[in-house]
């Protein structure tokens, strides 16, 4: 290997060994996010440049407990340690993270890599934190027991990096082999060789303790508060309040500014341009759809901040805990109530989220019922509705509206757990899965790997959700103008147009729903996102202007044209009805299967039919 | 004496662990091996010798429950712990 080809070294560690803090040190801002081709697996590479100009790639392979590959994620770690991995080239050199607070534990899987005869440099982490539990180890012991260089590292401070970078810089190619092919027949261990390791583990830590240290006295003592069979749970609920609230009010303003922006935009465009498809096009397609998705990225930073925050401190584990036996009765995971509680801002977020769920089948089902919680982006359509029909009346002391919009919250919340205990019972039978779960120490979070974090999930998001809204706008925008309405046309544009067409031929669909043909073509552009329905249907009703006039301006409309059945089914449509593509299309790409997306697709279409059907049916009688 | 498991165990209790066999209460469709379960609880720390201590269990009866080995704390479930054979040490 020549000297200034770049290196390709590999991280390998459990989980929790603060692996990523040391893959953000090694390469900062120059690392990219992608999936391995076929599942939904991060695949984390970054460049590292050492103090003499060393250049290496760097890849952050899945946490793993062991190369057994249990899961998809470890099988990736395995098999890309092992060279096995189509489409990956083989690392030089593998850097096996350990926790230093944990040693006894992680020292299995440095066994297991060695055994591979992959080249390896250990890297002992977390030394500070051992440090502050009297934990002292015989490095040097450590090294001769291993065969393998052993450096140490705080990842998470500057100065604690000073040893490995130094290492990096003067000696890891030195452990590079002339040949490439450094891994002999690997077959995965038995129980009993992992007994072995075990034992062999046990030996060598018992060598090289100087001190053994205390337990994390700080982790038993808020364990014993926050896992309390009482308070516990008192814990969880406030701290789901809490993200609820941050959620739902502290991103008001910075949403109300970027609404303000686009309206502001609209009528700058409006004024600026003349009345042309050019003009439609920027106002309507372009800046209504840029508009959104950008709405929706203050509630998503501000709660995957709150996602990062409890799975750094080491907090998820615990609600996993506390939650898994309610999660158990209806055939989900502990695991499963955090993409479900993402889903109330917006089910992209939720449907990635459940990734943290290492069981394929409770994945599947948390995926298929997260499009029930109510999103963000349902609370335009709730609230045009709820405005125009519901008076605001106090009943006992409570507004009405207030009541149907809980009421709202609560059919989706309660039709998931029924669909998830039904599922249970049908298509996913039989199908539980122990839960063996660690509960790491708590630790704090490190203000650089959650900003990076965030920025992170933020960057998936726009990716992900803006280029499939915005092309879908624009091109329900093309299909709302084409063709154009003839000569003497009595009715809005759109009537004419393709969207119109479709819609038309809808509304004898959706006939027995008490839905018309207005609301049947408004339906159609509201495919690419909830909240663009309360666009269509002031395109329909003919207004025009910028959003905000739109929406106000709606709600007389609707009062006049619709009765109070039609608006309470077109509610419990969209309890229901997946009208959302960028819902759809993250899961086929994280069910990796159409076949999947299709069942969430006809199964929710058709609970929304029922829904509104019984809905319509039930309040016309009592109209009647 | 054969019959005690970690299943059995409340807080506070320490144990000495005698066998591991990977054989659960539960056993329908599409439920984890034998060797399988045995294999993970291994890998999660759990070896014959260890000494362990139940340190916390779950709201709802009083599952799953916290293992305290060596450095680490392993939650689990008591249909799990039912494949760990212990000898109660106090």
């Amino acid at each position: 290997m020549t000297k200034d080809a770049a290196l390709r070294i590999a991280l390998v560690g459990n989980p929790n060994c603060g692996k990523t803090a040391l893959f953000n040190a090694l390469t900062g801002s120059r690392q990219k996010v992608a999936n391995y081709a076929g599942v939904t697996v991060e695949r984390r590479t970054g460049v590292h440049i050492t103090d003499t100009g060393k250049i290496f790639k760097v890849i952050d392979l899945p946490g793993s407990y062991s190369l057994r590959g249990r899961s998809p994620d470890e099988e990736i770690t395995r098999d890309v340690v092992l060279g096995r991995y189509e489409g990956e080239t083989p690392p030089d050199v593998v850097l096996c993270v350990l926790d230093a607070t944990n040693l006894r534990a992680h020292l299995r899987l440095a066994l297991e890599l060695k055994r591979t005869g992959v080249p390896m440099l250990v890297v002992l982490n977390m030394m500070d934190l051992a440090a502050y539990r009297d934990i002292e180890i015989d490095v040097d012991k450590l090294s001769k027991h291993l065969g393998v260089p052993v450096v140490t590292s705080v990842a998470v401070r500057k100065a604690g990096m000073a040893g490995l970078l130094k290492h990096l810089d003067e000696n890891i190619v030195s452990l590079v082999p002339p040949s490439a092919n450094h891994v002999q027949d690997w077959t995965a261990p038995t129980p009993e060789d992992f007994r072995q390791i075990q034992k062999e583990a046990k030996t060598i830590a018992a060598d090289v303790f100087i001190r053994e240290g205390t337990i994390h006295r700080i982790t038993r003592h808020i364990d014993n508060v926050v896992l309390n069979p009482f308070i516990g749970p008192i814990i969880l609920l406030g701290i789901l309040f809490l993200i609820f609230q941050a959620v739902f009010s502290w991103a008001e303003t910075p949403m109300d500014m970027i609404d303000g922006s686009i309206v502001a935009l609209q009528d700058l465009a409006i004024n600026v341009l003349p009345d042309s498809w050019i003009r439609s096009l920027v106002v309507d397609g372009i800046l209504a759809g840029v508009g959104s998705v950008v709405i929706f990225l203050p509630q998503i930073m501000i709660l995957f901040t709150f996602i990062l925050l409890l799975e750094a401190s080491g907090y998820m584990a615990r609600a996993a805990f506390l939650m898994d036996k309610l999660m158990g009765k209806v055939g989900l995971n502990g695991r499963a109530f955090i993409p479900l509680l993402s889903s109330f801002a917006c089910a992209i977020p939720g449907i990635m989220a459940a990734r943290s769920i290492d069981n394929e089948r409770d994945r599947l089902t948390t995926i298929l019922i997260a499009p029930l919680m109510t999103c963000s982006a349902r609370l335009p359509v709730y609230t045009l509705i709820i405005a125009a029909f519901i008076p605001n009346d106090p009943v006992y002391g409570v507004g009405q509206q207030g009541l149907v919009m809980f009421g709202l919250y609560v059919a989706g919340i309660v039709s998931a757990l029924i669909i998830a205990a039904v599922l249970k019972l049908t298509i996913t039978k039989g199908m539980a899965q122990p839960l063996i779960l660690e509960l790491p120490t708590y630790k704090v979070p490190i203000v650089r790997d959650l900003i990076m974090g965030v920025w992170e999930r933020a960057a998936i998001f726009l990716r992900r959700a803006g280029g499939i809204i915005l092309a879908s706008m624009i091109v329900l925008w093309v299909l709302a103008l084409w063709p154009t309405a003839p000569e003497g046309a009595t009715q809005a544009d759109i009537y004419y147009s393709l969207v119109g067409l479709i819609g038309r031929g809808l509304s004898y669909v959706f006939a027995p729903i008490g839905f018309d043909w207005e609301i049947s073509i408004a339906l159609v552009p509201g495919m690419a996102a909830r909240e663009v329905a309360v666009a269509a249907l002031g395109t329909v009703y003919a207004l025009s202007g910028n959003e905000d006039i739109v929406a106000e301006r709606l709600v007389d409309v609707l009062r006049n044209a619709w009765t109070l059945p039609t608006a309470l089914s077109f509610l419990a449509w969209y309890v229901f009805a997946p009208q959302c593509i960028s819902t759809l299309a993250a899961t086929k790409r994280e069910t990796n299967s159409w076949r999947w997306t299709g069942f969430m697709v006809v199964y929710l279409f058709g609970l929304a039919y029922l829904a509104s059907f019984i809905t319509y049916r039930v309040a016309l009688s009592f109209a009647g | 004496m054969t019959a005690e498991t970690l299943a059995e165990l409340d807080i506070g209790d320490k144990a000495k662990i005698i066998q591991i066999t990977g054989v659960s209460a539960r056993a329908e469709d599409g439920y984890i091996g034998q060797a399988e379960l045995e294999h993970r609880l291994l890998e999660a720390g759990f070896m014959e010798g260890e000494i362990i201590e139940v340190i916390h269990h779950g709201p709802v009866s009083h599952d799953p429950m916290a293992v305290q080995i060596d450095d680490m704390i392993v939650a689990l479930r008591r249909n799990e712990a039912k494949s760990i054979h212990i000898e109660k040490i106090s």
